[in-house]
Parts: C-alpha cells; sequence; structure tokens
C-alpha cells in the first residue's frame, strides 16, 4: 500500500486536569504513550516525561487557587511542544530556585532538571491571570519507527 | 501508587521502592528512608523504580545524608538505563556509589568506608 509520505506525523493532545498531585501521572502516562506510539526513542521519551512531571509539579506547588490546570502537547516528525497551563494567580519565577542547587540539597534541582533535559524552557506568569510553562524538544526517533521510515 | 519492600541481607538492608517517584508518591519513600536512617549499612534498590524526578531524586539524597549522618554506610543499586543516566546527568553518582546489581552494591558496602 502507498504511503502518503507528504503528510507528517502530528498528535495533539489537551488535557484539562483536577488540581490533585496523582494527576501529574496522569498528563506523564498519556504523553509517554504518545511519544512512544510515534517511535520516540526511549532516552528522549524519558527527558520529556521528567520536564513534564517537574513543570506540572511546580505549577501546582507554587500557583492557585484554581480547580483545574491544563496540559497541552503537540508532537510532530520534529519536535514535542508541552504547555502547562495555570489559570491561578501566577507565580513570582524568579523565586522558583533558577539557581545550582547543591549537591545534597533535597530541593531545587526542578527547574535546573528541566533545563538539563529539554531544549527550551520558558516561563509566562501574569500576576493575576495565570501561568504558563512551555517545553520545548526536538524529538530522535528509533529506527524503525514510522517516521524513520517515512524519512528513508 | 508506590509499595516499598525490605529486605535483610547479609549483614545490610535492603530498601527496593516499587512503583513511580514523584511529587504524589514520594512522601511514602521519604518516610520509608527516615526509619531507615540508624542501618548502619544501607542498600537502596531501583531497579523496580520506572520513574523519577526531582522529588524522587530529593528523597533519596535526604535519605542517603541521614543515614550517613547516623554514621551510615549506602550504596544504591539500579539497573535501568534511563535511571542511570539521570543520576549521571544530575551528578547523582557523584554522591553515592550506583551499582548495576544488588550484588555489586552490596560489595561495595562491605568494603570499609573511606571517609
Amino acid at each position: 500500500m502507498a504511503r502518503a509520505r507528504e503528510t507528517p506525523v502530528q498528535i495533539n493532545l489537551n488535557l484539562s486536569l483536577p488540581r490533585d498531585e496523582s494527576t501529574v501521572t496522569v498528563a506523564r502516562h498519556v504523553v509517554r504513550v504518545s511519544l512512544c506510539e510515534i517511535g520516540v526513542t526511549e532516552d528522549c521519551v524519558a527527558d520529556i516525561e521528567v520536564a513534564l512531571s517537574e513543570a506540572s509539579t511546580n505549577v501546582l506547588r507554587h500557583s492557585g487557587p484554581g480547580d483545574a490546570y491544563e496540559v497541552s502537547c503537540e508532537m510532530n516528525d520534529a519536535s514535542c511542544i508541552i504547555r502547562v497551563i495555570d489559570a491561578g494567580r501566577g507565580f513570582d519565577h524568579a523565586s522558583l530556585g533558577f539557581g545550582e542547587a547543591d549537591g545534597t540539597a533535597e530541593q531545587g534541582r526542578g527547574i535546573q532538571l528541566m533545563r538539563s533535559l529539554v531544549d527550551s524552557v520558558r516561563f509566562e506568569s501574569i500576576p493575576e491571570d495565570g501561568t504558563i510553562v512551555h517545553l520545548e524538544k526536538g524529538l530522535e526517533f528509533t529506527e524503525r519507527s514510522l517516521v524513520a521510515r517515512s524519512r528513508r | 501508587m508506590l509499595d516499598i519492600k525490605l529486605d535483610e541481607g547479609d549483614g545490610f538492608t535492603i530498601c527496593r521502592p516499587v512503583g513511580e517517584l514523584d511529587a504524589y508518591t514520594v512522601g511514602q519513600f521519604r518516610e520509608a528512608l527516615g526509619e531507615l536512617s540508624t542501618r548502619p549499612k544501607l542498600l537502596i534498590d531501583m531497579s523496580e523504580v520506572p520513574f523519577v524526578d526531582s522529588a524522587g531524586l530529593g528523597a533519596l539524597i535526604g535519605g542517603i545524608r541521614r543515614a550517613r549522618e547516623g554514621g551510615g554506610d549506602v550504596a544504591v543499586a539500579c539497573n535501568r538505563p534511563t535511571l542511570v543516566r539521570l543520576l549521571h546527568t544530575t551528578g547523582f553518582d557523584r554522591i553515592v556509589t550506583v551499582a548495576e546489581t544488588v550484588e555489586e552494591a552490596a560489595r561495595a558496602l562491605a568494603q570499609p568506608a573511606t571517609t
């Protein structure tokens, strides 16, 4: 069967989740399954999964009150863009520990970790309005994935 | 959900979390490590943890620090490539021995402490 090679893979996900720490797992799993389905390498999936977990946890910790938050994720044959959106009061991202965590500190390495795992981390915070954490990473695909095969 | 299995090895205690370690499950892990902080030799086997984020790493580091403060020795075993990579990225493997197998980690604990 001939494949429509000009049509790239594109998956768009929109999750609206209650503000409960247990939903961080939900977002992570949904994104993982989608990335695996299109053949993204395990290392690349793992990096995105940790970055998403950090972003969601940060949003839940530093913002609110509010009933829900949203995770949107767009993935295609080149990159994955994730936005964690909180409609709470926004947070002062300068206070989120951009500095280096000391090696044995128990907290404060979340943002540092996000930055080391994905290509771009951006915070948008509008006081009284909300917070968006943007994550972006170029995707790597396994040899046998649909994307890698259609590139040949 | 996280499950924590405890086991006694030859002269050391094995703590084996089973499940994902994030902000949601970390409290349980932190508590377990707190209770084990008085053990002279503690082996933390992360081989059944498919996911760890900074919350999990923080609990792990805190547990190791408390055990050492009490004069104990700690080693970590992990055979998951993605987690081993994360432990390396974060410099965690410079703080504590991270071995691929429980046997190897146990050997590291059997050696006299270097500090």
